[in-house]
């Protein structure tokens, strides 16, 4: 997919979650979630934000490997377990925007994130 | 007494190296006593790993250095990850600081500062692991050397690269420099483990090739814990007469132990290969290799369903090795493919002396992977810059290409041909109603409820279930060709509207529009379509309240009819699938 359609496509995702006469069920965000995480665990969630690979905001180790990558919403940092965008590089993460969806989970050192695994719900998109 | 007092003699001296309480790096230049082990850790947790790097350097001052076993460590944290205040540990100024780790008082932590500072240096540099490995070996002589590298990893991809980040110098060190710090050091180290992820390839173990005699890694990513320091270094002092083998061993079945024993046990794998197998096993790769792209035409279609139906990872490119010859000899009648995929089974398993895993979705793994992408599964830059990354590899520099030759057939010589797709639609509407997007792939219909992948492309989950009122699908960088009918359904009322106006946005590339949008279109259950089957024309002429049918989108060469159920007229019927009951939303969502 080129650059200008990822760009419209986080555009469209910005403008369900942010813009007036938008849908009456806004998505859960990472501060949403982090404010009750009990109505979104173990629910499907999408999320739009920034790839911020292994280089993000979120404390602590990884919940669940090693190669657990990050997101910021703009809200929040939240870990992500699951396949990397592709062709997007942990270690270089240049807050190319992704739309993702996948399962709320909590780790068991009660860490949130995001489970992705097993789905292809990627979208890289630069600014 | 001779003995005894021999043995007191080296324990006063290292007493006197290793304090209590943390490590220190043994102080001035000569050489330490002689042991049996030399332990080297090279700890790369300048990134988000630090906190784990912290306690994994706990969990090796629960042994700590004796005698017998010298557990050398050289690591670098951040404290942009990790809070050293909150630790106790306040005084840590982000410098790489090489250790002999000593036992730690119990309910005491390592101390950080215990060690030598040697700088900032970057940990990412083959010429850093060198050195630490020359420093361990000629200041901690013994009669092994083991080597851990801990990390991240990423076996041997360039995006990600092979092992070892240091955020600071903002590097990642490649495989192959890897391999190359190893060589350089001129130390004959007997055992390497890659306490990293996705290390578990017979390209990894193919660039240290009579680097070192055994080798521990993992196929899958590993848990941010990594190994159980404490037990394997407990068994290591328990009989510091283990040999190499017997060492490679005990890692693999002390991290398998660690992991049955905690909730952090799904998909959990680890082996370790003997290095002198490596090279008949490379000897059958590239045999296979050469029967594979002989006779591609042939036995491509058993190829590409090994592709999809043998165990994969983290990287989906990535396979177990043994599990996918496995399937081309179970499914290839007579041939030099089978059999040559029958010397790689045998070969591989000579060269995993132990495997262990945990978790019903790495059950098929047999201890090394193998890098086998399907067209699909790369996309066009990839297959640039991947095989580019992939030629240049220790393994695919012998005979022929190597193992290169089989994965350039498998990407070029496709059995069905692909077109390309990255297309994109998306329907978003106004109210809680709940709203489906079904897109009519070439040859069946899908939806997010179904699930999210399709034979091309992606759904998001359903937004009855996500709580936002819209729904996306993109189709993969390459797709099936034929017809893409988008349907939008308004299947029930929500808590609060019995409507929706509803927006529809496509994106295909090249168009110089780049999106285009439809609608909005009001949809309700005011004139409901009740049959059971949709028929062209009635819900395709959109004649009634709760569907829309709203775009079409051709992949291929030309329109020729194809599939669609739009093209194809009035004869056509088609059933939906049996709507599932959709879970219900908390009183927050729908």
């Amino acid at each position: 997919m080129g650059r200008f359609g990822m760009f419209a496509l986080m555009g469209l995702v910005l403008l369900v979650a942010c813009a007036g006469g938008a849908p009456s069920s806004a998505g859960p965000t990472v501060e949403r979630i982090g404010a009750d995480p009990g109505e979104h665990l173990d629910r499907e969630v999408i999320l739009a934000g920034s790839f911020k690979g292994w280089k993000g905001g979120c404390p602590g180790p990884p919940p669940v490997s090693r190669s657990d990558w990050m997101v910021d919403d703009g809200t929040g940092c939240l870990y992500v377990h699951g396949p990397l965008p592709p062709g997007l590089d942990p270690a270089r993460p240049k807050d190319e925007r992704v739309v993702l969806t996948g399962v709320l989970k909590r780790s068991a050192d009660g860490v949130l994130y995001l489970d992705v695994a097993g789905r292809k719900p990627f979208f890289p998109a630069p600014r | 007494m001779k003995r005894s007092f021999a043995f007191f003699a080296l324990g006063f001296l290292f007493f006197m190296t290793a304090c209590s309480g943390g490590g220190g790096d043994g102080g001035g230049t000569s050489p330490a006593a002689k042991r049996s082990w030399t332990f080297m850790v090279y700890l790369g947790a300048d990134n988000n790993l630090s906190s784990a790097g912290v306690s994994d350097l706990n969990e090796m001052a629960k042994v700590g250095s004796d005698e017998n076993v010298n557990i050398v460590v050289q690591a670098e944290f951040s404290s942009e990850y990790t809070d050293f205040t909150e630790i106790d540990q306040g005084s840590y100024n982000g410098d790489t600081i090489r250790y002999l780790v000593g036992k730690a008082d119990a309910g005491s932590g390592f101390d950080l500062e215990s060690g030598t500072s040697i700088g900032n240096v970057d940990m990412a540099s083959p010429a850093t692991l060198a050195a630490f490995i020359q420093w361990a070996a000629a200041r901690y002589p013994a009669d092994h050397y083991a080597l851990v590298i801990w990390d991240h990893g990423a076996g041997w991809k360039r995006k990600g690269r092979g092992a070892v980040e240091d955020e600071t110098s903002g590097n990642f060190m490649t495989l192959p420099d890897l391999a190359k710090g190893v060589r350089d050091s001129g130390v004959f180290v007997d055992v390497i483990d890659f306490d990293a992820c996705l290390m578990g390839m017979y390209e990894v173990a193919y660039e240290f090739l009579s680097l070192t005699d055994y080798m521990v890694f993992s196929e899958e990513t590993e848990p941010g814990s990594g190994n159980p320091y404490d037990t394997i270094l407990a068994a290591l002092a328990a009989n510091p007469r283990m040999t190499p083998g017997e060492l490679a061993v005990a890692i693999v079945e002390r991290y398998d132990a660690y992991y049955a024993t905690t909730e952090r046990s799904e998909d959990v794998t680890k082996s370790a290969v003997d290095m002198s197998k490596i090279a008949a096993l490379h000897e059958a790769m590239v045999t296979a290799a050469e029967a594979i792209v002989a006779d591609f035409a042939t036995v491509g279609a058993v190829i590409a369903a090994a592709q999809q139906n043998t165990q994969s990872y983290y990287y989906r490119t990535n396979h177990d090795l043994y599990d996918f010859f496995d399937y081309v000899d179970t499914n290839l009648v007579q041939g030099s493919v089978k059999a040559a995929a029958q010397a790689v089974k045998s070969a591989a398993s000579d060269a995993v002396i132990v495997n262990r895993f945990r978790g019903d979705s790495v059950a098929e793994s047999h201890g090394i992977a193998v890098y086998a992408p399907a067209r699909n599964q790369v996309s066009t830059d990839q297959v640039v810059n991947e095989l580019a990354s992939y030629a240049a590899l220790a393994c695919n520099q012998s005979r022929g290409n190597g193992w290169y030759d089989a994965v350039v057939a498998m990407m070029e010589n496709r059995v069905q041909d692909l077109y390309p797709g990255g297309f994109a639609f998306y329907v978003e509407w106004d109210t809680d109603a709940d709203v489906d997007l079904y897109v009519w792939e070439p040859t069946a219909l899908y939806a997010p409820w179904m699930g999210q992948s399709t034979p091309n492309g992606t759904f998001s989950a359903d937004s009855i279930v996500t709580g936002t009122s819209a729904e996306y699908y993109v189709a993969d960088d390459y797709v099936e060709p034929g017809y893409y009918d988008v349907i939008i359904n308004y299947y029930d009322n929500g808590s609060t509207a019995d409507y929706a106006n509803v927006l529809f946005h496509y994106y295909i590339p090249g168009d110089p529009a780049g999106w285009r949008s439809a609608g909005p279109v009001t949809l309700d259950l005011s004139n409901p379509y009740t049959d059971e089957e949709i028929t062209y024309p009635p819900v395709a002429l959109n004649s009634y309240s709760d569907y829309w049918y709203v775009y079409q989108h051709y992949v291929g060469e030309e329109e020729n009819g194809g599939l669609s159920w739009a093209q194809e007229g009035t004869k056509v019927k088609v059933s939906f699938k049996a709507k599932k009951k959709k879970p219900s939303f908390g009183d927050g969502g729908k």
